[in-house]
């Protein structure tokens, strides 16, 4: 299924984006070798948090420099990036750390018997790593709306001052958020209907859902990636405004260079 | 500057409503019926390893917690509980002073017996996570991000609905969460950009992108019987879960789907009033140029969004020697299936957007 689903992706892609189209679909896959790299260093029983922090960067290079060329709006993008992942990898360690939500429910443990469930491996930083690797995406798509919007602003209108350049990042920002609340929210919903769907045939109570810990891990998981990628709006239109401003030049440099 | 003060001013109120309802978690012991516990010390105390699989080896630790007992009769006593936890935590958990737990109390002749933890009250965590988005979105969009919170909450009670149709009046999951993402896209669509031309091309569009998922994921399903998918976690429920999984696809790629949608939409409208005389081809053109800049990235958002949930597993798989290759080949399957079919909803959208929205202007220049 899997099979045929990629090929009706790949004939879809090179049919409407062509050459980019194809740039996609190996990013893609790409996207999926690095996810499961990360999961066989986690399984040797390297750091999860240190790792994945290294294969975000990672994910972000060649999404961002792979997928969009290497220029200022992606520079700036990556910036903001690091900045949100670091954020966050510290915001959801003192979450998750409260809120208990590593490991496994008695909802999603899966009904065979042969897989060992406790062997050794540190749940809670694996947790945080899932929050991370849930969110990157995210901020990467609201990261590279916003610079590249704000910088054909800058190009257009050259003579606006830092403090308008950013507002007018703000601007394109509010537009941004509902689109990418209702993205995630969908997303989100789409992997949780069966869980909801399960409360309501084991008719579990209000309260007893907001305390469950298989609720949480979902819920949080929406919250954080909704919160970083609003975070990331004003991040990345400071970063754009004062490196058009300020630094004007250094980047097409490095662009002229490539 | 007086529309700000007035932002200011409202920003307030809701910070002040979003302090009581975090204050109101934090107090609500005697609203719940079960009995609920605050730790005030622990002793963790080494009890045994065991050699699990290949070699990996897991330490079981003994903690002997002291909790004060916060609601009911036997309010302000203290107890003592046994826990027992794995160094890993994948099942049970270790935890610290201040926790609140919710415990089952067993009594012998009227006195406390045995006290038994069922679980841990997450409540306020999940109330500050709900104040903090709130407060973030709306300070970052303002009026904007105001509304998308109300078509968020709008949202969530249609599929509330849908589910408690579904299972009480025993209505096809499939039509349901068809017939509400029609709904959907009409909520979120108009609170995101009025009413207008541009929305109702934007909802025309997505229902038809819905349509042409739904359709393709039951012709695959048809020639490819499920193969190689692997209901993990759906085997759980009681029912069969095929209907629930196209839901799930359907529902998953939708947000997407209205995303590409109203950008699409809205850039060609904002095209075509700055120059009225721009012809057809060249909208077109415009328009597949803005969805290729968009398609790519948000493909990745829908990405990561659904393999992340797989991480967890397959770490633990991988941990009892499940080869990489049978690990692509099924346990990712889900995951995959739901990324791969949302990609395919957010690519073929862009051409029904840039139709639609051409074929609204056309009438419009006759």
């Amino acid at each position: 299924m899997i099979k045929v689903l990629s090929l009706i992706l790949l004939v879809l892609l090179l049919l409407i984006g062509g050459k980019r189209g194809l740039k996609t679909f190996i990013t893609i896959y790409v996207n999926l070798f690095l996810i499961l790299l990360l999961v066989i260093i986690c399984g040797w029983g390297f750091n999860p948090l240190i790792w994945s922090f290294i294969i975000s960067l990672i994910i972000s290079l060649i999404v961002l420099f792979g997928l969009n060329g290497i220029n200022t709006k992606t520079i700036c993008s990556f910036g903001a990036v690091i900045v949100i992942l670091l954020l966050f990898f510290v915001i959801t360690l003192i979450f998750n750390n409260r809120l208990y939500v590593q490991g496994y429910t008695e909802e999603n443990i899966e009904p065979i018997s042969y897989v060992i469930y406790d062997t050794g491996l540190n749940m809670r930083n694996l947790a945080v790593s899932i929050v991370i690797i849930g969110l990157i995406g995210n901020i990467i798509d609201t990261s590279i709306a916003i610079s590249s919007a704000l910088y054909e602003v800058h190009v257009n209108n050259s003579k606006l001052t830092v403090k308008e350049l950013f507002l007018s990042g703000m601007n394109i920002g509010k537009d941004i958020l509902g689109t990418t609340t209702n993205t995630l929210f969908f997303a989100y919903l789409g992997s949780c209907m069966t869980l909801f769907i399960y409360f309501q045939d084991f008719r579990y109570s209000f309260s007893t859902i907001i305390n469950s810990k298989i609720f949480a891990i979902e819920f949080s998981r929406i919250m954080l990636s909704g919160m970083a990628s609003f975070i990331i709006i004003p991040l990345t239109s400071i970063i754009v405004s004062i490196v058009c401003k300020k630094n004007g030049g250094i980047f097409e440099k490095v662009e002229n260079n490539i | 500057m007086n529309k700000n003060k007035t932002f200011i001013l409202l920003y307030c109120l809701l910070l002040v409503l979003s302090i009581i309802s975090i204050v109101f978690t934090c107090n609500n012991y005697s609203y719940y019926k079960d009995s609920i516990v605050k730790v005030i010390d622990t002793e963790d105390k080494y009890v045994s390893s065991e050699v699990v699989t290949y070699g990996y080896k897991e330490d079981i630790y003994n903690q002997s917690i002291k909790a004060k007992i916060l609601n009911g009769e036997d309010k302000g006593q203290i107890v003592e509980i046994e826990n027992e936890y794995h160094k890993g935590e994948a099942y049970d958990q270790r935890y610290s002073k201040g926790d609140e737990l919710f415990v089952t109390i067993y009594k012998k002749k009227g006195k406390i017996d045995k006290v038994v933890i069922d679980g841990y009250k997450r409540d306020k965590y999940v109330v500050i996570l709900v104040v903090s988005f709130i407060l973030i979105i709306v300070l970052i969009g303002r009026i904007k991000g105001f509304l998308s919170i109300i078509g968020v909450v709008l949202n969530i009670l249609i599929f509330s609905l849908i589910v408690y149709c579904n299972g009480y009046k025993n209505i096809d999951l499939v039509l349901l969460s068809f017939v509400g993402s029609i709904l959907f896209s009409a909520i979120s669509l108009v609170l995101v950009s009025g009413v207008n031309k541009k929305t109702l091309s934007a909802v025309i569009s997505s229902i038809i992108g819905i349509s042409l998922i739904t359709i393709i994921s039951f012709i695959v399903i048809g020639i490819t019987k499920y193969e190689g998918v692997r209901f993990e976690q759906m085997e759980l429920l009681t029912r069969p879960y095929e209907g629930i999984f196209i839901s799930e696809i359907i529902l998953g790629g939708f947000g997407a789907i209205m995303d590409i949608s109203i950008s699409i939409s809205s850039s060609l409208n904002e095209l075509y009033e700055k120059n009225k005389r721009i012809s057809r081809d060249s909208l077109k053109k415009s328009g597949f140029n803005i969805g290729k800049d968009i398609m790519s990235t948000m493909i990745n958002v829908l990405f990561f969004t659904y393999i992340c949930t797989g991480i967890a597993n397959l770490t633990i798989y991988f941990r009892n020697g499940i080869s990489i290759s049978s690990m692509l080949r099924e346990y990712i399957s889900l995951e995959m299936t739901r990324a791969l079919t949302g990609a395919i909803g957010i690519v073929i959208t862009i051409p029904i957007a840039i139709y639609v929205t051409l074929f609204f202007y056309k009438r419009r220049a006759k």
